[in-house]
């Protein structure tokens, strides 16, 4: 999957505006799908309730409840929204 | 026994945003009031207009998601208690996590926080409130956020004493080390509640100053012309610690907390005993479980919040417990009443006064209530060798709590 795509790029400020760290920059030169939410981006259960209001509020979507838990890396993320939007 | 010290010491106030600008700032009897300049309050007509506010702003401190998901009063015990811990020489292998503790109280808590969330509730629906205002809003918040930086697996505790809360805090954490629950606790309060709902609450008890036309003069505790308490935000941290554990690993040490009285009124919801019963029994047992007599008591930092039947009550019950000879001030003349942190940062100062030999005056006390039989210091600092002093913290609920410093 490639990492510098609009999706991985339009998350990462998106986790940026969540969190204060920018995935790109807190591991440089590392792939983002593999990153942790919450073991390394800083988002724990509160903050992805953040993440998915303005990942819905910019994508126009409503992610279902029952999906988040399947949502561990920051692929996980960028898959869903890869395959959905 | 087990003999209880201070090791470290942090504060974020109307004065400063560290201890030694707080402590220069009480020296000097430069006021920390100024007018009120939010858009609510011209908008509400308040006739209170003036407030005790913080001296440098969290942000000088904090990241951006330590801002984001604390509420201000959390910022602000997070920002003291980093201070006091770094005051204090420790580092994190120098204590295990089980022998670590926090206790830190609040007087009103996450106020900030739950304004704004109505407000989001109210133009935004359900997604205006934001999934960390819980932990924002709740009033262990700052005690929690505090546990989880040291990892204080000893025992998180957050005594609710409305505005002796900061110093029944620092009560509590004296009881864990001489329990034998901890070897190190950061403990003391915070609060930042300058907010309509809150403010309006105080004005319509008829609690707080309205001399808005001269913000420096309107905090005059023991003053014959006072008018009401002026609303503060701070935090004030301490860090407790067993004395022998200090002594082990050559600590700095600013004094020994000897001991700590609490009691309470059960007289009435907010207004004091005028016979000052309870309050006698608090700094009586301040003195008593810290083997000091009255000689021993040099000074008293007084709670006197420059409300007119408060600081009456107070000076009598001094004046009955202790005589004329303890060297007074009242420290709310320039700090305003920080609420549940008063006591805390009050503490610090009384400690800082043991330290120095040195007692700071009470701004605006032009003209001593003539009902009021103390020895108040006035205009200068006074110097004076101490080697024990009280601090006393009062709140409503009827909540008296006195803690007894000495010398190391």
């Amino acid at each position: 999957m490639s990492t510098g795509d609009d999706v991985d790029r339009e998350l990462a400020l998106l986790i940026k505006k969540v969190s204060g760290n920018d995935p790109r920059s807190v591991f440089p030169g590392r792939e983002l799908a593999g990153m942790s939410l919450r073991d390394e981006l800083e988002i724990d259960s509160l903050a992805m309730v953040e993440l998915v209001d303005e990942i819905e509020d910019c994508y126009g979507l409503a992610i279902p409840e029952e999906g988040l838990d399947r949502m561990v890396t920051f692929g996980d993320v960028a898959d869903y929204l890869r395959a959905t939007r | 026994m087990t003999e209880v010290v201070v090791t470290g010491l942090g504060a974020t106030t109307p004065l400063g945003g560290d201890v030694a600008a707080t402590w220069a700032g009480l020296l000097d009897a430069r006021t920390g009031v100024s007018a009120l300049s939010a858009d609510w309050v011209a908008e509400h007509e308040f006739p209170v207009r003036i407030a005790a506010q913080l001296a440098v702003e969290p942000d000088r401190d904090l990241d951006y998601i330590e801002l984001k998901r604390m509420d201000r009063c959390e910022q602000l015990a997070l920002i003291a208690a980093r201070q006091a811990w770094r005051d204090a020489g420790l580092a994190d292998d120098s204590v295990e996590p089980a022998r670590r503790g926090v206790v830190i109280g609040t007087g009103i808590g996450g106020a900030l926080t739950l304004v704004a969330q109505h407000d989001g509730i109210r133009t935004r629906g359900l997604r205006g409130v934001s999934p960390q205002c819980i932990p924002m809003i709740m009033p262990n918040g700052p005690a929690a956020m505090v546990g989880l930086e040291f990892r204080a697996r000893a025992g998180v505790h957050a005594p609710m004493s409305a505005c002796a809360s900061g110093a029944e805090a620092i009560a509590w954490a004296w009881r864990m080390i001489k329990a034998g629950e901890a070897d190190v606790v950061l403990a003391g309060g915070a609060d930042a509640c300058i907010t309509p709902a809150i403010m309006a609450g105080f004005v319509r008890a008829r609690s707080m100053s309205s001399r808005n036309a001269s913000p420096d003069a309107a905090s005059r505790p023991f003053d014959a012309d006072r008018d009401g308490f002026v609303l503060g935000e701070g935090a004030g941290i301490v860090v407790l610690e067993r004395a022998e554990f200090a002594a082990a690993r050559r600590a700095r040490v600013y004094g020994r907390l000897a001991g700590a009285g609490m009691s309470n009124d059960a007289h009435h919801i907010t207004a004091p005993d005028p016979d000052g019963i309870g309050q006698a029994s608090a700094m009586t047992a301040a003195m008593r479980t810290g083997g000091l007599t009255v000689a021993d008591i040099g000074h008293v930092n007084a709670h006197a919040t420059s409300t007119p039947l408060g600081d009456l009550v107070e000076s009598a019950t001094i004046r009955h417990v202790f005589g004329d000879h303890p060297v007074v001030t009242a420290p709310k003349g320039v700090l305003g009443h920080l609420l549940g942190a008063s006591g805390a940062v009050e503490a610090i100062a009384t400690l800082l006064s043991i330290r120095d030999g040195v007692v700071p005056p009470t701004a605006n006390l032009d003209t001593l209530d003539e009902r009021i039989e103390l020895d108040v210091v006035t205009g200068a600092p006074r110097r004076t060798p101490l080697t024990a002093a009280i601090s006393n913290s009062f709140g409503f609920g009827g909540h008296n709590v006195t803690l007894a410093f000495s010398a190391p």
